[in-house]
């Protein structure tokens, strides 16, 4: 049986969503025990439950507790700077307003990714970044927080 | 069933004066765009053009919208089809086969099926509407709650076992999912699951939720190819390759056929629509399908099944709408507020009383998909170019849309925060192998369902014989557990008559 730090994951993953439907009854029934707030989410996450612990006795009996039965995955050193990237581009935006967080984004992603082209690089990111933020900021209704560009 | 005096009034509405034609060309150019542009949605195209039909006369508003809707419809598969972006939650099944298709370098055909399917299913819900348009809206008029909860459930249990061999994960994935749109104000106006964060009250934003699980969490997965199709030369778009989708399209009628009647029944369900409708025809067309382990490959049945499902919602929708008043969903909404903006309220009256422009309309939706037809023919060779595009500029590109988009539909930073996490559970979820689908059907589907249990169980005082007395909901519960369980038992029986034989 492997146990190699992959294939915890899974485990963390299912005792994750188990924990998250034992968090939500209870604190749906912390906000009301009334049978109008607990009507589906009592049944369903009992059924949740059910499924984990089926699961897990499955996996128990079959000897692959913390063994990954599918894999779609790809080398997590590759995906994880572009996940951190893009959570930056969304927490910045605050304060660094659509257009330039966009204009960064797309600049640091590409540099990421490997393009040395620099008139190319850094043409692309002003036009699609200012492009596209002047776009929606003009269609949408609400006013979008901006640096430099017309919010 | 057909009122032939009121055939010919219609057709007189629409054919004395060319001014109803001329809003129909750039209604469905704008609903292409909208539908074709992650993050953009056809009701909010329909509500930002709303206005334009205050100086339209009704038919004319009418025509407008449906063609804003009926390119919508077809236009949300194109990035279902390239980027595996559904635009809307009716393209969600498109993307499954269609998207498989586009990394094979089958990007033309999968267009071409998509747009052949999309204008034979709204071609086709249409003419089933023209029919039976009487009888559908008595029909609707008995559908209630436990109905409603009942093709909820249907939808929810055959999209969670889609994944054949991992059906307890797919059970689990979509059923936290229906917890997750349970969360917010509950009927008695209490929070639950908020943690105290006040944008969390209504709710996760769904379409948000959508586009960082379908979208963001599959690039995340792309980032290290260079392109969405590996070998250049099927990186080419080719109209003969669109044909030939046509031709495709064209092989697999039964497939149009049961996808253009769930379609039209699922999508006169107000409140479901055409969110469950491709779903459950793309699982009706992978259980019967002699080689369901192809479905999710790049099949192009599964493209048929989604299509022509969720182009004839439109037809079911307007069905509930025209009959009813009651719009089945967002698009319809903004449709009802053209009646109440040109003094119409929808009905049974509505349709005794004006069934000229009930068939108007109708008619005008015929000439609509031919039209349809040919500007999508125009539009594929320029949106299929998006495979051309490296995937280091293509990956930052779309995940500025969706973050755009999603602040466009919240209008403030919960779209792009929950874009964020969901795009991380996503990603967590597909590397592990729980079902992405099913998850974004749960949450898109949870306050619905639990609205709908709670009016059964007003109705019904908690008596659990109420269920028996509801033809169409036992029907629906019936038809569930053939889908389920159907082709078991039919293997049993077959297994025990050869026995027998032998």
């Amino acid at each position: 049986m492997s146990t190699n730090k992959r294939d915890y994951g899974d485990l963390l993953v299912l005792m994750a969503l188990a924990a998250f439907t034992l968090w939500y009854l209870l604190d749906a029934i912390r906000v009301s025990s009334a049978i109008q707030n607990l009507l589906l989410i009592l049944p369903l996450s009992l059924v949740v439950l059910a499924i984990v612990a089926l699961e897990v006795g499955v996996r128990l009996k079959k000897g692959t507790l913390l063994v990954r039965e599918e894999s779609e995955g790809e080398p997590l050193h590759h995906t994880l700077p572009v996940v951190g990237l893009f959570a930056v581009y969304v927490l910045s935006l605050q304060s660094l307003g659509f257009d330039v967080a966009t204009v960064l984004f797309i600049a640091a992603f590409l540099v990421l990714k490997g393009e040395r082209n620099w008139p190319l690089l850094g043409g692309y990111s002003l036009a699609f970044g200012f492009g596209v933020a002047l776009f929606f900021s003009q269609m949408l209704p609400y006013p979008m927080h901006m640096l430099i560009l017309p919010g | 069933m057909i009122d032939f005096v009121a055939v010919e009034q219609g057709l007189a509405l629409l054919f004395s004066s060319f001014s109803p034609w001329m809003v129909v060309l750039p209604g469905i150019v704008i609903g292409l765009i909208f539908g074709a542009t992650p993050g953009l949605q056809i009701s909010m195209a329909m509500a930002i053009f709303l206005p334009m039909t205050l100086y339209m006369d009704f038919v004319q508003a009418m025509l407008f919208l449906t063609a804003i809707f009926t390119g919508g419809s077809f236009g949300s598969g194109i990035p279902a089809i390239l980027m595996n972006i559904p635009g809307t939650s009716s393209a969600i099944a498109t993307a499954f086969d269609g998207y498989p298709m586009s990394r094979q370098g089958k990007h033309n055909q999968a267009l071409g099926i998509a747009l052949v399917s999309s204008v034979l299913g709204t071609l086709m819900g249409y003419l089933i509407l023209f029919v039976m348009i009487q009888p559908l809206s008595l029909m609707v008029l008995k559908l209630g709650p436990a109905e409603m909860f009942a093709v909820i459930l249907w939808g929810m249990t055959l999209i969670a076992s889609l994944k054949g061999e991992q059906v307890l994960k797919g059970l689990m994935a979509g059923f936290v999912g229906l917890l997750i749109g349970t969360i917010g104000f509950n009927e008695l106006g209490m929070a639950r699951g908020t943690m105290g964060q006040t944008y969390l009250l209504d709710g996760v934003p769904v379409i948000p939720a959508m586009m960082g699980m379908f979208a963001a969490s599959e690039l995340f997965k792309l980032a290290n190819k260079d392109f969405i199709v590996e070998s250049k030369a099927s990186r080419k778009v080719k109209v003969s390759g669109i044909f030939e989708g046509f031709k495709l399209a064209v092989r697999y009628p039964w497939v149009m056929i049961r996808g253009g009647l769930i379609g039209v029944f699922v999508g006169a369900v107000p409140g479901v629509g055409s969110s469950v409708s491709n779903l459950l025809s793309y699982v009706e067309t992978q259980r019967r399908d002699e080689d369901p382990d192809s479905f999710g490959k790049g099949n192009p049945k599964g493209v048929v099944a989604s299509e022509s499902a969720n182009s004839t919602s439109e037809a079911g929708s307007m069905a509930t709408l025209l009959a009813l008043g009651i719009p089945g969903g967002g698009a319809t909404a903004v449709m009802l507020a053209a009646f109440a903006m040109h003094n119409i309220t929808g009905g049974p009256q509505f349709i005794r009383q004006q069934t000229d422009v009930v068939y108007a309309i109708i008619f005008a939706n015929f000439a609509q998909v031919f039209l349809l037809l040919v500007i999508g023919l125009l539009f594929i060779p320029l949106l299929a170019n998006i495979i051309k595009v490296p995937m280091r500029y293509l990956i930052p590109s779309v995940l500025v849309l969706a973050v755009m988009g999603s602040f466009g539909l919240t209008g403030n930073m919960t779209g792009p925060v929950t874009v964020l996490v969901f795009a991380v559970v996503g990603w967590i979820f597909r590397h592990y192998g729980y079902s992405v689908p099913a998850a974004v059907i749960g949450m898109l589907l949870g306050a619905m369902a639990e609205k709908s249990l709670l009016h059964s169980y007003q109705i019904s005082g908690g008596d659990l014989s109420y269920v028996l007395e509801r033809p169409v909901t036992l029907l629906i519960l019936a038809l569930l557990l053939v889908s389920l369980f159907g082709k078991r038992l039919l293997g049993l029986v077959r297994g025990r008559k050869q026995a027998a034989s032998a």
